[in-house]
């Protein structure tokens, strides 16, 4: 009998293990700076808030009067330029949520991780800090489909709007089917089933797996157990949340 | 010999008519006085005017307006049947002005208020005097008035830290549809007990509240308590004092003419020390204002002042939530003008806007359709005589009820008093919208 035994490239497994090897701080540090910047580039360039205000003036049928238009159109110059001497504030500001979404993001990951690691295997050295670290180089993944999505807008010629670009989830199942209608809802679980979701796992569960110096097979089942659940979990709070409000 | 008694007698005229620019665009709220009697008004936000049937042929009308040119008009020309058209050509600036108020703008726009504003307490008068004027109060919601009244008042403003302010409804010109208010006791007048018992939201039917949370300057606060809330119950919202600087910042936007002198025209900004407008959310709501300082004596002529809906809050589900309630980015209004007699300052025109909960019985029922349940206040003060003489003063503060509760009073349309009244005129919307309150209802007694 001929057994074939599946191995990654080893080149990615030397990047894999190089990267595992790098200043924690300095990962993380990364991280943060590329999140913000794809956050910045996303509300400047893209979902702008011209866009977004024609977007909510579709969905109600009120408009401003003429009286408060015009006192508008003659303080604009003015309040902009009392919102840009708060610009620094509002930088720092938008760095520390991106910091901290981040952070608590991680966290719940890699707790999950290493909860089902000690509790469905047998492994003895299974350090919380190396699963936080792999849990960071994993989601670099997702910049992925925010290189895909940015640049599709930015250097689209055609007009969009504001719901087009909330919906743009490039390599998801939402992208194939819409249920829309009555049930808007059905969108969240659908955008989630995506190939960079796929990558995610496959990423998570090599870099445990040479975190903690093991086979894949032994811990793949753990790791993308966990994974599964914590995103069940938080599919099921997104479909709550968007239903009551 | 028949010819020259015709014009013997002084022939008078109603001096009436509308003020445009050079492009026909109306101009509100311009001075109009007559040169030998001082009688004044302002127009309308229409550019409309009228002044009393009491102009002689022979006096002058002069219109004086920020920004431009002062016009005189013969009162003669009055005298055809047609609207008379007044057009104001804007005053432009010599190039050599322009440099002069270049160089004051160094100035700063915050000593430039301050000084305006210790100008008026300088020069407020401190004796006792009377204020006459016209005074019309509506209440509009869904595009109908609600309530409606005009009356001509008196205004007893006491010597400085002594004394009460004092109101009294000289005539009541029109007084339509309290009935909700009345609720079952239709058509019935209240006794001021009957109108204490009822709900908070009478005090604001109270001239005398209206007068002293609104007019902008120290005097007719004495009566604010050490938490900055007066008997009416109103929290100071610190116009025109040393707080209002602390909590606005002004910007120098230009410079304008009146008369010759040249004008100072500061926006007002809010500030981080900026109050939020009642218990809505920080920054939702905030003020904007201009107001309009002479240059060479720091003089305020014009202060306006409104809290808006921030511009820039129109993403947030707050501002168009709160749009959608009021039906209007601007929650609170207040337009005064002032002018000079005998080296003091008076106020000479109030106008303020603001919004009031529905408190009518219908409110839970447009509350859960998601009506608005909140009505525009419209109340206007045009001041046209000040009697400083003491003697006059207090014959008139003996003599007088000192009524100021419409409520109790009967409407007198006395034609001979109004049309030599000075009022304001009605637009043509105000005109309508009256006219369909005046339509009786199925159920009225009368």
């Amino acid at each position: 009998m001929i057994t074939t035994k599946l191995k990654a490239p080893t080149s990615i497994l030397t990047l894999y293990r190089s990267l595992l090897d790098t200043n924690s701080w300095l990962v993380f540090l990364f991280l943060c700076l590329a999140l913000f910047l794809f956050s910045f580039v996303n509300t400047e360039f893209i979902a702008t808030e011209e866009l977004y205000e024609q977007h909510l003036a579709s969905q109600y049928s009120t408009s401003t009067n003429g009286e408060y238009e015009a006192l508008a159109e003659e303080y604009s110059e003015d309040l902009e330029k009392q919102q840009h001497e708060f610009m620094i504030g509002d930088v720092l500001l938008d760095v520390t949520l991106v910091v901290v979404q981040i952070t608590i993001q991680l966290f719940f990951i890699s707790s999950i991780v290493y909860v089902f690691c000690l509790v469905f295997t047998t492994l003895a050295d299974i350090r919380f800090t190396r699963i936080f670290k792999v849990c960071m180089l994993s989601e670099f993944v997702f910049f992925i489909p925010r290189a895909i999505k940015y640049s599709w807008f930015l250097f689209s010629s055609d007009e969009y709007t504001y719901l087009d670009v909330k919906n743009f989830h490039p390599f998801s199942l939402s992208m194939l089917f819409s249920p829309g209608g009555d049930n808007p809802w059905l969108q969240i679980p659908l955008r989630f089933v995506n190939l960079f979701e796929v990558l995610y796992i496959i990423l998570l569960v090599a870099g445990v797996s040479i975190a903690l110096n093991t086979e894949w097979r032994k811990i793949g089942g753990p790791v993308t157990s966990a994974y599964l659940s914590l995103m069940m979990l938080w599919i099921t709070i997104r479909v709550y949340l968007t239903t009551i409000l | 010999m028949f010819h020259l008694l015709l014009f013997v007698h002084a022939q008078e005229l109603q001096v009436a008519g509308k003020v445009m620019d050079k492009s026909g665009t109306p101009v509100p709220y311009v001075n109009i006085y007559l040169s030998q009697s001082r009688a004044g008004t302002v127009t309308n936000e229409a550019g409309e005017f009228q002044l009393p049937a009491s102009a002689e042929k022979g006096d002058t009308v002069v219109f004086s307006h920020i920004g431009y040119k002062r016009k005189t008009v013969l009162v003669s020309e009055f005298s055809g049947p047609a609207v008379l058209q007044v057009f104001l050509t804007e005053d432009v600036r010599s190039l050599r002005e322009i440099t002069i108020n270049a160089r004051r703008k160094k100035q700063g726009a915050d000593d430039i208020v301050r000084r305006a504003i210790r100008n008026l307490y300088e020069k407020t008068d401190r004796e006792a005097r009377i204020l006459t004027g016209y005074y019309r109060h509506a209440t509009e919601q869904d595009g109908s008035y609600k309530q409606l009244v005009e009356a001509a008042i008196s205004v007893y403003e006491p010597e400085f830290s002594s004394g009460t302010l004092r109101i009294n409804i000289d005539k009541l010109r029109r007084s339509y549809d309290f009935r909700e208010v009345l609720d079952a006791k239709q058509g019935v007048k209240l006794t001021e007990e009957q109108l204490r018992e009822r709900d908070s939201n009478s005090r604001n039917l109270l001239l005398s509240c209206w007068y002293r949370n609104n007019v902008g300057y120290q005097l007719v606060r004495s009566d604010v308590n050490e938490h900055g809330i007066n008997d009416c119950g109103a929290i100071d919202f610190g116009l025109l004092n040393e707080q209002f600087l602390r909590e606005h910042k002004f910007k120098l936007d230009s410079t304008s003419r009146l008369d010759e002198h040249e004008v100072y025209v500061i926006k007002i900004l809010p500030n981080a020390r900026s109050k939020p407008y009642y218990t809505f959310p920080d920054n939702l709501i905030i003020p904007l204002g201009k107001i309009f300082i002479r240059a060479n004596d720091y003089a305020i002529l014009r202060f306006e002042y409104q809290y808006v809906l921030n511009p820039s809050k129109r993403t947030t589900d707050d501002f168009q939530t709160t749009y959608a309630v009021f039906g209007s980015g601007i929650i609170f209004k207040i337009i005064a003008t002032f002018r000079e007699h005998d080296n003091k300052v008076y106020l000479s025109y109030l106008h303020t806007q603001h919004y009031q909960s529905n408190n009518l019985p219908e409110r839970r029922a447009r509350q859960s359709s998601g009506k608005r349940v909140y009505t525009l206040v419209d109340r206007r003060l045009l001041i046209n005589q000040i009697i400083k003489d003491n003697t006059s003063v207090s014959a008139s503060l003996k003599s007088k009820p000192w009524v100021e509760n419409f409520l109790m009073l009967e409407s007198d349309q006395d034609e001979e008093f109004w049309q030599s009244f000075n009022t304001l005129p009605e637009t043509k919307e105000q005109e309508q919208l009256r006219k369909r309150m005046e339509k009786p209802r199925p159920n009225d007694n009368n």
